[in-house]
């Protein structure tokens, strides 16, 4: 069995974004594994381990992104590609799907790829099924657990009235959501091997495609107007006066 | 008659046990000053071992350790958790033939003081306590069932607690500036607040006396050596046995809630080599991160060697701390060229076992000037003819 996780580097989730002339930056903070990718990486290497599988992670991306892709090494995925092209910059969701489909399709027999529930810069969420859409299979969002029954793929989704089971045939794309448990950390093999891992390089002329034109534009980007707080320290004498002015204020302000 | 006014400097594991110890004076007026919180610096990066015996002190200190465990305990049976107290017992593996005799010893004397304790040799036994062991070169441990790890930085504030208790006075969030001086004496000093007089000022800021020395005109000889620690997830995320602690000539490790604490054991370090030791900023140190590439080499190399099975454990996270060793990795206490300042520093890995016998000491010497024999074996002068204390600002090299 043949697995793919679609993995993104992002900034830090710590990092302050900035929004300036419709372009967003992040300052210099640190790049990391998408957090909700390290999701997928984790129900990749459950599937794996239930099935002895092979887990190959890609990433579209800057050179940068390798560091991405060696967290993903070390925490146990047995290979890991980066897809880079300067000739992407600038690309929409579609661009990046068509990209991640025509890389799943190079590597070949793959049955199941895993992707995370959202980057937390772009947002959109809309990557894994503009895949799916790509490559004509089906896509099953937000699994909270995985397993293989037979040639199908069972998973189950936690919404808000309970759990849904949903089956599927492979191949499929499959998004995941923070249910499926906490992601393991890197151990020291892993590291190990990660940090000696050599990391194939794929162009778009390996993937035999042209650059993908965007048909999405963002004209525009802000942040979000600064609320303006106000802070006031209550003093008093006596605990019990100062709980009572506190009381008053709660009061006044509508809180309660 | 006037109080004797003593100030503390540093509210770190030592400084708590001084500042108790001295409140216990009634005609001592102890003062103690923290620039952040109390059991905030080395003493809450520390393992907090305090086995009744391991290799990390000579059996010269028996006297210093046992006294330190006993105290730990008494403050848990006076309060439970005051001390933070795990009672994992200890294993100490021994790979030579030194250790081996060092361990024998230590196991004679746990025994003569009550403990039970006993060298292993049976394979079957000694898997018992580290079911993960590799006992290849391995020729027998020692197992004392009665002791493991204590939390220092709880174990601090209930020193301090007791020291309020008794009317010795603690400022957090204050840092001492400004040390007083008239001729060669001190007099009092300067914090960020407000100014104090004091007969004797006790330095007990840990890595940070590089720093304070200087402010009586005085060059500590003793050396940053790096701390460093990683949170290891055992495979499958937890173990299915008690994780011992565990001591190795190279390495230690203690559980801590389901993961394993692990670090390098501090008498491995090289004063002379860059990588190990120098003169930094206990300040620039962040609360988690900063380990080198070289730390992980070497665990990797002892855990492949030791326990492989660990290797599949998970890196949850890190930490760097310092510790403040003088050339021969013992402490130095009492008194200096300065009249007035008094020295409780240099606990280089053995910090929070020696902070009782440190503080009972120096407070009996503050008190009634009566040097005891730890205070009597570890004086700054031993360094006298080996560095220039009073070159200030001159890093000299640690040979
Ligand atoms: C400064 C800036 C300007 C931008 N301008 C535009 C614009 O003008 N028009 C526009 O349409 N978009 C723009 N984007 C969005 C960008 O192209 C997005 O990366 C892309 O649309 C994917 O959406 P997303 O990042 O929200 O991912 P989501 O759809 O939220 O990601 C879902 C999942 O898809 C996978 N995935 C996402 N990206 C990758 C990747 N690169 N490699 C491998 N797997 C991946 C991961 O598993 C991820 O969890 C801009 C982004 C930035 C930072
Ligand atoms: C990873 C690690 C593992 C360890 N394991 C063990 C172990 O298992 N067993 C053991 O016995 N020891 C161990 N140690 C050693 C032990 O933790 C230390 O020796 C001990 O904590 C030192 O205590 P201290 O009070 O001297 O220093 P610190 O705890 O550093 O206290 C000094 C205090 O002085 C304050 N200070 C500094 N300058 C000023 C100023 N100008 N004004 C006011 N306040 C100031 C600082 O804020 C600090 O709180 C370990 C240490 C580390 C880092």
């Amino acid at each position: 069995m043949n697995i793919v996780v679609c993995v993104k580097q992002v900034p830090d989730s710590a990092a302050k974004v900035v929004a300036e002339g419709g372009r967003v930056t992040w300052g210099d903070a640190p790049l990391v594994l998408n957090p909700w990718d390290e999701f997928a990486v984790e129900a990749a290497l459950i599937l794996q381990e239930a099935t002895d599988a092979n887990v190959t992670v890609i990433s579209v991306g800057g050179e940068s992104t390798k560091e991405a892709l060696k967290t993903a090494l070390a925490m146990g995925c047995g290979q890991a590609i980066l897809i880079s092209d300067p000739a992407l910059e600038g690309a929409d969701s579609r661009a990046i799907a068509q990209v991640l489909s025509a890389a799943i399709q190079k590597i070949g027999d793959v049955d199941v790829a895993f992707f995370g529930k959202q980057a937390i810069d772009g947002d959109m969420g809309v990557t894994a099924a503009q895949t799916g859409r790509f490559l004509g299979w089906p896509v099953l969002s937000l699994a909270s657990t995985i397993k293989l029954e037979g040639d199908k793929l069972v998973i189950e989704r936690s919404i808000e009235e309970g759990r849904q089971i949903v089956e599927s045939k492979l191949p499929a794309v499959i998004s995941v959501s923070k249910d499926i448990g906490e992601p393991r950390y890197p151990s020291f093999m892993g590291i190990r091997k990660a940090s000696r891992a050599n990391i194939p390089v794929w162009s778009l002329a390996d993937l035999g495609i042209h650059a993908p034109t965007p048909l999405v534009r963002w004209p525009d980007v802000v942040n979000p107007p600064a609320r303006e707080v106000k802070t006031e320290i209550i003093t008093g004498d006596s605990p019990q006066q100062i709980a009572e002015q506190l009381a008053d204020k709660i009061m006044e302000e509508k809180v309660l | 008659m006037a109080k004797l006014k003593v100030g503390v400097i540093g509210g770190g594991i030592v400084g708590a046990s001084v500042g108790y110890n001295l409140s216990l004076y009634d005609f001592v007026d102890v003062s103690l000053f923290e620039k952040d919180q109390i059991g905030s610096g080395t003493t809450a990066k520390s393992a907090g071992t305090v086995c009744l015996f391991d290799d990390s002190l000579p059996h010269e200190f028996w006297e210093v350790r046992l006294y330190g465990f006993q105290t730990y305990t008494n403050m848990e049976k006076e309060e439970r958790g005051s001390a933070g107290f795990h009672n994992t017992g200890t294993l100490v593996v021994c790979t030579d033939e030194k250790v081996e005799k060092y361990t024998r010893t230590g196991i004679a004397l746990a025994k003569a003081a009550g403990y039970e304790a006993e060298y292993l040799t049976d394979p079957d036994e000694i898997r018992k306590h580290f079911p993960d062991i590799n006992l290849e070169g391995v020729l027998g441990a020692g197992w004392t069932g009665e002791d493991g790890y204590f939390d220092p930085t709880v174990a601090a504030n209930t020193f301090v607690k007791k020291m309020k208790a008794n009317g010795g006075k603690v400022y957090q969030y204050t840092k001492v500036e400004k040390i007083n001086m008239k001729g060669n004496r001190v007099t009092g000093l300067e914090t960020n607040n407000s100014s104090f007089d004091f007969d004797v000022i006790v330095d007990a800021s840990g890595p940070w006396t590089r720093y304070v020395s200087r402010m009586v005109g005085l060059e500590l000889p003793i050396w940053h050596t790096k701390a460093e620690v990683f949170f290891l997830v055992p495979p499958n995320k937890k173990l299915d046995y008690q994780f011992p602690t565990l001591k190795y000539p190279r390495f230690y490790a203690r559980p801590e809630g389901d993961n394993i604490f692990i670090c390098k054991a501090h008498l491995t370090m090289d004063l002379t080599d860059p990588m190990h030791a120098g003169v930094w900023d206990p300040d620039a140190l962040t609360p988690t991160g900063g380990t080198d590439e070289y730390f992980f080499e070497f665990l990797m190399e002892e855990l492949e060697h030791h326990a492989p099975r660990l290797l599949n454990s998970g890196l949850a996270f890190s930490w760097l701390g310092y510790r403040a060793e003088p050339p021969d990795f013992l402490p130095i206490l009492g008194d200096t060229p300065v009249e007035g300042y008094v020295l409780a520093v240099g606990c280089g890995g053995n910090g929070v076992i020696e902070a009782p016998a440190i503080g009972r000491d120096i407070a009996l010497f503050v008190a009634y000037g009566e040097k005891s024999v730890l205070l009597k074996r570890l004086p700054l002068s031993r360094f006298e003819k080996q560095f220039d204390l009073k070159a200030v600002g001159v890093v000299q090299t640690p040979q």
